[in-house]
């Protein structure tokens, strides 16, 4: 787990704030809270972490502060609390990308496996982001004829059909592969494929 | 040339009846008016449907309820007895307190000019009353055409004038029951007296007569039917437990007395405790509540011709009976042009009999007056003694009803409570387990944790808190009024109401006028009628841009408190306007529909006025005044209220 992982709480409720920090602080983890989901927003500075809202507050409600952060693509995982757990909500949220629902009075153990989980999932997908853009680095460094020839290796065909549709030899087409793989740093077609799917999916 | 001679011969007939009335009531010595006292009265105009222009109180059944009426000291009651156009065209001027009007009838005025009913009047059948009425179709006897009400299509039908629109709503639905409904081919004639009715049956004029069940057996039974004309014979004979008469058609609750949109509860209260106090039967005997006043002059057999009054019955009931769709009315207007026509060369003969018999009867009560002022004296002391009595049994009532309709209202407000409590709840337990979670990790800093746990404590507090609050709010107990600061009585009631306003983001502007004086009020109850219309006004802010809601307090004429509650919501119709304080009323998908209706006598029990009025630009503003009460006693008041 990342050790500059910072939990965010956010609720109008002074005296459930202060608890849940508290609570979450006996983890050794970081708080920092807010009273409304507004001040959130304006001193978010792309921290990791994960965050902890109330769904009903005045001002900005948390799902309106959801659709914001969709926005502002911020990517935190969002797990929710409210006091009126109704299932219509919940729902909402969830297909919205909310991480968690939790209802008050909360489990601690739930609440701090989420908030573990959340901080997880966002250091992973950080880190698969990170992986993600060198390869998006590798795929910029190539040649349009060598990016031609990439797309129909990974589809499997031979040298031969892929020097036929591209108008040129074989030979030629061995070189532009054998540049390609280098600079992709795949060893194999297997893992340039892999890599090709994984920078798709993001 | 002659018409407009006839019709002023009319108003000024109209014009005498009330000194009929009053005239009346002299001679029959059991009520006893001096003129003098009759100036001062304030007049209370009570509309009576009647489809005979010519039906004066003396001979009407209404005559007994009348007189128990103007027993009342501050008021004289005065009957009108008018067609439906008449009562709709003066409900429209505000100019009647009172209707007394048939059911079918009142469904209608209820809907269009917001009158309330109160009580329903009850008929008297084998010496027990009655709250329900029904029709009865009757053929001669030897007449086998008609054997179903299917028979009756183009067939001549006679009603007796009184049942007009029940008669033809009933007609229509059977007509509509058998598919009939195309056109309403029945030929239908409005008779004023039964024996009338009875003749044209008889003489084969019509093929068929329409009455109020009961009323042609018991002309049959008391044999006044002259020339032994056999019973006619009732189509689709039908009995139910609910009354002890055959009758035709469904059976429909009696006429009752409906109050204007603006008369006060509490002249409305005096009302019906006067009409109920009527003398009551029992075993077949007259048992005169009142110290048997009612058995000096007139028999029993009178009384049984009279009405007497019960709670009012359930209107709304038409509907279903008859699935009426509201603004659906049977009345048509030719009914009435027919009817009156009818009369108008008869009217002159009869006014001038009647001057004469003002005439004789005036010249008749001047002369022992002074012995009938003492005996109006001693009545009267007795009429307000038990006024008092009835007084103070509404008032418990009062209170019963308040209390009940506080548990509603907090049975509404239940969710926004439980969400209330559950942040202390749920702070108390995240407190612990964090406590719990340091301890068993050993990471026992003591500052810390002993801080956390006096948070905890607060928490618990500020549960225990809302749950005192709640308590208080819900508890039954005897009113008692104490000398309280409106301004604090508002900071309470938000403080109640934090979380709904907080979660509808609605802002609370106050502006209350400082050092107000004391008003002498029961704070619950007060705090009760706030709640109420905070919370009809933030329900009336859902979907409005900027919600918000003003409370104000101020001194007004030096002798009085007015609180209003603004808001700038959707606002209140204006049909609506007029029926929001009655009982039941209610545009709300849930709720009683008592909370306007039980605020506004909680505001006249303090002596107050509770009145509702659209802003000129957006949104309803509730305004309610508390008088205040002499310095005196406000001093007084004040150091009781410091004890608390």
């Amino acid at each position: 787990m990342n050790e500059n992982s910072i939990v965010f709480v956010v609720d109008d409720d002074e005296a459930v704030r202060q608890s849940t920090a508290w609570l979450i602080e006996s983890i050794g983890l970081k708080v920092i809270t807010f009273n409304c989901a507004d001040d959130f927003l304006e001193n978010y500075n792309n921290e990791q972490g994960c965050i902890i809202m109330d769904v009903r507050m005045p001002g900005i409600s948390g799902l309106e502060a959801q659709e914001e952060m969709v926005k502002r693509e911020i990517d935190l995982p969002l797990i929710f609390i409210t006091g009126h757990g109704d299932v219509p909500m919940a729902v909402r949220a969830l297909k919205r990308g909310a991480f968690d629902f939790i209802e008050k009075p909360f489990n601690d153990q739930l609440l701090l496996d989420a908030i573990q989980r959340g901080i997880k999932h966002n250091s992973d997908s950080i880190e698969s982001m990170a992986k993600n853009e060198s390869i998006y680095k590798r795929i910029d460094s190539l040649t349009p004829r060598e990016r031609q020839v990439m797309s129909r290796v990974t589809e499997g065909k031979p040298n031969k059909v892929i020097a036929h549709e591209l108008s040129v030899s074989i030979k030629t087409v061995e070189v532009h592969r054998a540049r390609m793989m280098e600079k992709m740093e795949a060893s194999s077609v297997a893992e340039l494929v892999k890599m090709t799917i994984d920078a798709e999916k993001s | 040339m002659t018409m407009t001679r006839i019709k002023l011969l009319f108003i000024l007939f109209l014009f005498f009846i009330p000194l009929i009335h009053a005239a009346q009531n002299e001679s029959s010595s059991s009520r006893l008016y001096n003129s003098s006292i009759l100036m001062e009265k304030q007049r209370i105009s009570v509309g009576i449907l009647s489809y005979n222009p010519l039906e004066t109180l003396e001979g009407s059944r209404w005559k007994l309820s009348f007189k128990r009426l103007n027993s009342h000291p501050d008021y004289i009651f005065i009957p009108q007895f008018l067609d439906i156009e008449a009562l709709q065209k003066k409900l429209n001027k505000d100019e009647l307190d009172f209707v007394i009007i048939d059911a079918f009838s009142y469904l209608k005025l209820e809907e269009e000019y917001g009158i309330q009913h109160m009580l329903t009047r009850n008929e008297l059948y084998s010496k027990k009353p009655f709250s329900l009425e029904g029709l009865s179709l009757y053929t001669k006897s030897n007449n086998y055409n008609i054997v179903r009400f299917l028979d009756l299509k183009d067939k001549k039908i006679a009603v007796l004038a009184g049942n007009i629109p029940i008669s033809k709503t009933f007609l229509k639905q059977f007509l509509f029951k058998h598919g009939l409904i195309i056109d309403f081919n029945i030929n239908i004639e409005i008779i004023n007296e039964v024996n009338q009715l009875l003749n044209l049956l008889d003489s084969t004029k019509v093929d068929a007569i329409i009455a109020k069940s009961g009323v042609i057996e018991k002309k049959f039974k008391k044999q006044y039917v002259l020339n032994k004309m056999p019973l006619p014979r009732l189509i689709n004979p039908r009995q139910s437990w609910q009354a002890p008469f055959l009758h035709s058609s469904e059976l429909i609750p009696e006429w009752p007395i409906a109050k204007a949109w603006f008369i006060e509860n509490s002249l409305a209260n005096q009302v019906a405790s006067l009409l109920l106090s009527s003398p009551k039967l029992m075993d077949g005997q007259l048992i005169n509540v009142n110290h048997g006043e009612y058995n000096i002059n007139e028999s029993a057999d009178d009384f049984l011709e009279q009405y007497q009054w019960s709670i009012a019955q359930d209107y709304n009931i038409l509907y279903t009976l008859f699935s009426l769709t509201k603004n659906n009315q049977a009345l048509s207007q030719n009914d009435h042009a027919h009817l009156s026509s009818q009369f108008q060369t008869i009217v002159v003969y009869i006014i001038i009999f009647f001057l004469l018999v003002i005439l004789s009867l005036f010249l008749r009560s001047s002369r022992d007056l002074n012995n009938r002022l003492t005996l109006s004296k001693q009545s009267l002391e007795r009429e307000i003694n038990e006024r008092q009595l009835a007084q103070e049994q509404a008032l418990s009532h009062h209170d019963e009803l308040a209390h009940v309709t506080r548990l509603s209202t907090m049975g509404e407000m239940a969710s926004g409570l439980a969400h209330e409590l559950n942040q202390p709840l749920s702070a108390i337990h995240t407190y612990v387990q964090g406590c719990i979670r340091r301890i068993d990790t050993g990471q026992d800093n003591l500052e810390e944790i002993v801080n956390a746990l006096k948070l905890t404590t607060q928490q618990a507090d500020r549960a225990a808190g809302i749950i005192r609050r709640l308590r208080s709010f819900v508890r039954k107990e005897q009113t008692h009024k104490t000398y309280s600061d409106i301004n604090n009585i508002i900071h309470e009631v938000l403080s109640f109401l934090d979380s709904q306003l907080k979660n509808n983001n609605i802002k609370i502007r106050l502006q209350l006028q400082d050092k107000l004086a004391p008003v002498l009020v029961d704070i619950i109850q007060i705090e009760q009628v706030l709640v109420n219309l905070l919370k009809n006004a933030s329900e009336s802010l859902i979907n409005v841009n900027g919600p918000g809601i003003t409370i104000s307090t101020k001194l007004v004429r030096d002798d009085a408190i007015e609180l209003c509650i603004i808001d700038n919501g959707h606002g209140i119709s204006k049909d609506k306007l007029k029926r929001i304080f009655n009982p039941f009323f209610t545009t709300k998908n849930s709720g009683l529909g008592m909370g306007l209706s039980i605020s506004k006598s909680i505001i006249e029990a303090h002596d107050g006025k509770l009145y509702a009025t659209n802003n000129t630009i957006q949104g309803a503003r509730f305004c309610l005044t508390l008088p205040l009460i002499s310095q005196n006693n406000v001093l007084e008041g004040r150091s009781g209220n410091n004890n608390e």
